[in-house]
């Protein structure tokens, strides 16, 4: 049964890079207190690097480690390819068809 | 005997409701969130809990807390018989669906509820709350308080806390 | 609702057959074109063939239709209608290549490269068609390189008749055998790599120019999110490229990030593809490679280079559904064994020694379903050689790691939550517990200091240990510390298991960790507390001057517990066993009066503390006076109590069921279970039951 997190509205990814990363992370630290399952919506990626999918990476494990899901309402076509470029797909819980 | 409280062909979206007695007054369920009727069997207590709550009982696996819901309308406690019944409900509530027991006098007939025919909870001071009446219906020589389910449970169970579920909306509560 | 469930079969489709491929490919390689082998022959045909049939299934008719004629080739060759030539032999590895470019458009939803495909598709009907004769015909290819996949002969070997120069797809010549060979290219980023302007995103995709590239990569070294250092790169990675582009390209990839990464490149041969270390059992999506440390022995994946051994992946929640039924199956058949203790009659002992037959059977089950959610532990000791070294070095200390015991598995669940309470404890020893070169050896000991990781089972449960050869826990210090900080009395007096027990109070630990990374406190109370939720429990054994021992026991699975039934009054407890000390009945000598401390009892020379569950949880007792019931000693929290019941029933599994779901959670309770005759009994959670216990003594 899902629960969707009290902070209801999805986390929205923009093209995020090294500049805006730490921020980012603070962003995730917040819903990492929440409860419940972690709705994102990356359809507004458009470009996206290294230090971002890794912090969406711990993120994920984290949210894993407190039976916690992560439900990709959203997700560009260019976060999908630079997360299998890194080989991150199953870190993120990206499925093959947009969800 | 199912008594068809329908007025013509205009009339409104029937829903059936399952009618139950407790003490002298009838109730009505909304027979879809009934998912069981069964004995009295003795509960498992569980520490703390508020009067009305009277333990937990194993139904089909899972783990039922059973309610009394004389308390709930200031009744007297009665004795648990062979014929006391316990209706297990399902519940919506904020984290989901619950099941509940509750422990009545008797069942009676499923009976079908014509919109157009429900009247509003009287506004009697008296009673502790009545945000839990759906409404009124006269069937046969009876008057049927039909019940909230949702906000029913929440007021007892009230006192656990995270238990509570979210006061349903008019149009969800479907009770 | 269907089509999300067709989605995640997509998935699994996508990956199993690009693992087909890869298997498909080494087959390839291995086969020795003058006397193939028959049985290799027969494998490429088969992952063909499983292919086609996935992609009709899924209505991908392309991949079907390319897939049924390359399986059509090899049909004629595994049944030696055709003989293998060099030349098809490269047509075949070429398939593969295109097959696995087709599918990864497929997967991404991007166009596929049809005009390859169509060419590559015409060259193995020709194949067919002329029954094996042949050079390469003069196709003509056009269209531009599927994104990723640059055909392999082109850069390499511009020479070689038949091949059209420029950026198209290739037919590869007879004569000069282009081999297929590739590179195992390991990747770490070193902290300044990304503030840099580096980033493995654009070398890997310069990389994956040179040929098909596989990425895997490595999570152990990134911390918990809010200790990451967002700047820096903890992933590594492993790649395999399969080109034949030399290594100077390679090289030119990294040119950039030079002097901010590690990278090795190792040349494969053409004839070994070595496989991706992985996991040999149920995988359920979890990249967790092992990697080999020269100090351990690491489980070496039984998917080594042409071992077939199968697996399939399954959802988790399909476990989860399976290890649910079966433990429904427990309840039913105790309840069965119940009525039959009970019957009389002709064939009642007929039917009793059935049931006993239906308990092993039922016993049996459950041990193998529990076993399939079980992994061995090294996934979480695998972090452990790299993270013992850095920490080391940075110390400035010396250090031996070692790990023994690996093997043993334990349930997924359980291995995922206990990294960190490890992670924590191994870093004690090797920040407090092991000292500096010099003072080892002002105190005789060899300057390198060893922490020994070891797990095995005993009994019903596994025990985690990590033991250093350090300072050991110095109890005087402690019990300033703890006397300072009001924890505990000034004239009180503790016992050696006592002291060392107060390292796990919570506010302790803080002022130790200065270098520890800073971020959420991990204090000792929070690796008891994690071992707690995971129903085990925690002890030391420490000598000042030789060393300390942690010893955690956790129990194999979540979902069952063993537990002594107790009862109190008309109702049944469980307690669960890994909190039971022992049992006994007090005689009333025993038994003292404390002011401030109620009730309290002699106990190997402490003085425990009696619990009256009756009182607790408001339930009529059968026995008031302390002598008319038993004792069982028991801990939680970090303290140890006497739980005071009318008697003692059965010791037996119990399936742990929750009372969040339909009702809350209790104080004191854990969980509940079914009894054999259909009841409910609570399950105690001792912890909580002694911290009710101390808010009622002291109200």
């Amino acid at each position: 049964m899902t629960e969707v997190s009290s902070n209801s509205a999805p986390l929205r990814l923009g093209s995020t890079s090294l500049r805006d990363v730490t921020a980012f992370q603070a962003e995730l630290a917040e819903r990492l207190d929440d409860s419940g399952t972690v709705q994102i919506d990356a359809s507004g990626v458009e470009r996206i690097d290294t230090a971002t999918l890794q912090l969406l990476a711990a993120f994920v494990r984290d949210l894993r480690g407190d039976a916690r899901l992560v439900e990709w309402v959203e997700c560009s076509a260019a976060l999908r390819r630079a997360a299998r470029a890194l080989g991150l797909t199953s870190a993120l819980d990206l499925t093959a068809e947009p969800g | 005997m199912t008594t068809n409280a329908t007025a013509g062909p205009d009339a409104a979206v029937s829903q059936q409701v399952l009618t139950f007695v407790l003490g002298s007054e009838t109730y009505g369920v909304d027979i879809l969130r009934v998912q069981e009727i069964r004995g009295w069997s003795s509960v498992t207590k569980i520490p703390h809990a508020p009067p009305h709550v009277l333990g937990v009982l194993n139904l089909r696996g899972s783990i039922v807390p059973i309610v009394d819901m004389r308390m709930q309308f200031n009744l007297e406690r009665a004795e648990y018989t062979a014929v006391t019944v316990i209706i297990v409900l399902s519940v919506q509530s904020r984290t989901g669906r619950r099941d509940f027991g509750v422990v009545v006098d008797g069942v009676s007939d499923v009976v079908n509820v014509n919109a157009a025919e429900v009247k509003p909870a009287p506004d009697l001071a008296s009673r502790a709350a009545t945000e839990h009446i759906r409404g009124l219906m006269p069937v046969a020589e009876r008057m049927v308080v039909l019940l909230d389910i949702d906000r029913l449970i929440g007021h007892e169970m009230g006192a656990l806390g995270d238990a509570l579920p979210e006061p349903a909306s008019p149009a969800q509560s479907a009770a | 609702m269907a089509e999300l469930d067709l989605a995640q079969f997509h998935d699994t489709f996508f990956e199993e057959s690009f693992e087909a491929l890869d298997s498909m490919e080494a087959a390839l390689l291995k086969l020795d074109v003058g006397a193939p082998n028959p049985e290799g022959v027969n494998t490429i045909f088969r992952v063909a063939h499983s292919i086609k049939g996935g992609a009709g299934m899924f209505g991908f008719t392309d991949v079907a239709s390319f897939t049924h004629t390359l399986e059509t080739l090899l049909d004629e060759l595994r049944s030696a209608r055709m003989q293998v030539t060099t030349y098809i032999a490269d047509q075949l590895l070429l398939s593969v290549d295109v097959l696995r470019a087709m599918m990864r458009s497929v997967q991404r939803k991007e166009p596929v490269d049809m005009q390859r495909v169509a060419d590559l598709q015409f060259d193995l009907e020709a194949i067919v068609a002329k029954k094996g004769g042949g050079s390469a015909p003069a196709a003509a290819p056009q269209g531009a390189a599927i994104p990723g996949v640059v055909p392999e002969a082109s850069s390499a070997n511009p020479g070689v008749v038949g091949v059209a120069v420029g950026a198209g797809p290739v037919a590869v010549a007879v004569a000069a055998t282009v081999r297929r060979g590739g590179w195992e290219i390991g990747f770490r980023a070193l902290p300044e790599l990304l503030l840099r302007g580096n980033d493995p995103l654009a070398i890997f995709s310069s990389l994956a120019e040179l040929g098909s590239l596989q990425v895997t990569v490595n999570m152990d070294a990134l911390p918990r999110l809010r200790e990451i250092d967002a700047e820096r790169c903890y992933l590594t990675w492993r790649l395999q490229l399969t080109s034949n582009c030399s290594r100077e390209q390679i090289d030119a990839a990294f040119d950039w990030a030079a002097g901010d990464c590690e990278v090795t490149v190792v040349q494969r041969s053409a004839d070994v593809v070595p496989k991706a270390v992985a996991p040999a059992v149920v995988v359920v999506a979890e990249p967790a490679p092992v990697r080999p440390s020269t100090a351990t022995q690491v489980q070496e994946a039984p998917k080594a280079a042409g071992a077939e051994h199968s697996s399939i992946r399954v959802s988790i929640e399909k476990i989860d559904e399976l290890i649910n039924t079966v433990g429904e199956l427990v309840i039913t058949q105790a309840m069965l064994s119940e009525v039959g203790r009970k019957l009389e009659g002709p064939f009642a002992e007929q039917f009793r020694s059935g049931l006993s037959q239906l308990e092993r059977n039922m016993r049996e089950l459950q041990e193998s379903v529990m076993r399939v959610r079980m992994l061995p532990i090294s996934f979480t000791f695998s972090r452990f050689p790299r993270m013992v070294r850095d920490l080391a070095q940075r110390l400035g200390k010396q250090i031996e790691l070692k790990m023994t015991g690996e093997q043993t598995e334990l349930d997924k669940t359980v291995l995922e939550k206990i990294g960190d309470p490890l992670v924590h404890l191994v870093r004690n020893s090797v920040d407090h517990g092991i000292e500096s070169p010099q003072a080892r050896i002002a105190a005789g000991k060899s300057p390198v200091g060893t922490v020994h990781l070891d797990a095995c089972h005993r009994g019903g449960s596994i025990a985690v240990e990590i033991r250093d050869d350090g300072g050991g826990l110095d109890k005087s210090r402690i019990l300033a510390k703890a006397r300072s900080r009001g924890l505990v009395g000034a004239n009180d007096v503790l016992t050696d298991d006592q002291i060392h027990e107060l390292i796990f109070l919570p506010g302790f630990s803080t002022a130790e960790k200065t270098t520890d990374v800073s971020g959420r406190g991990v204090g000792m109370d929070v690796v008891r507390r994690n071992v707690k939720e995971l129903g085990g429990k925690i002890e030391i054994a420490s000598e000042l001057g030789k060393g300390s021992r942690f010893i955690i026991t956790l129990p194999l699975t979540l979902a069952i517990v063993d537990g002594q039934s107790v009862s109190v009054g008309t109702e049944t407890y469980i307690v669960p066993l890994t909190s039971i000390i022992e049992s006994l009945q007090l005689q009333p000598h025993n038994v003292s009066r404390l002011s401030g401390r109620g009730e309290v009892f002699s106990f190997r020379g402490d003085y425990l503390p009696i619990v009256r569950l009756h009182e607790v949880f408001g339930v009529k007792p059968r026995a008031h006076a302390l002598h008319d019931g038993l004792i069982v000693v028991a801990e939680g929290d970090g303290r140890r109590i006497g739980l005071f019941v009318d008697e003692l029933l059965g010791q037996q599994q119990v399936v742990i069921k929750s009372m969040e779901t339909n009702y809350g959670p209790i104080d004191g309770v854990a969980g509940a279970t079914i009894l054999g005759d259909g009841s409910v009994a609570l399950i105690l959670d001792l912890t909580g039951l002694i911290r009710v216990a101390a808010t009622r003594a002291a109200a």
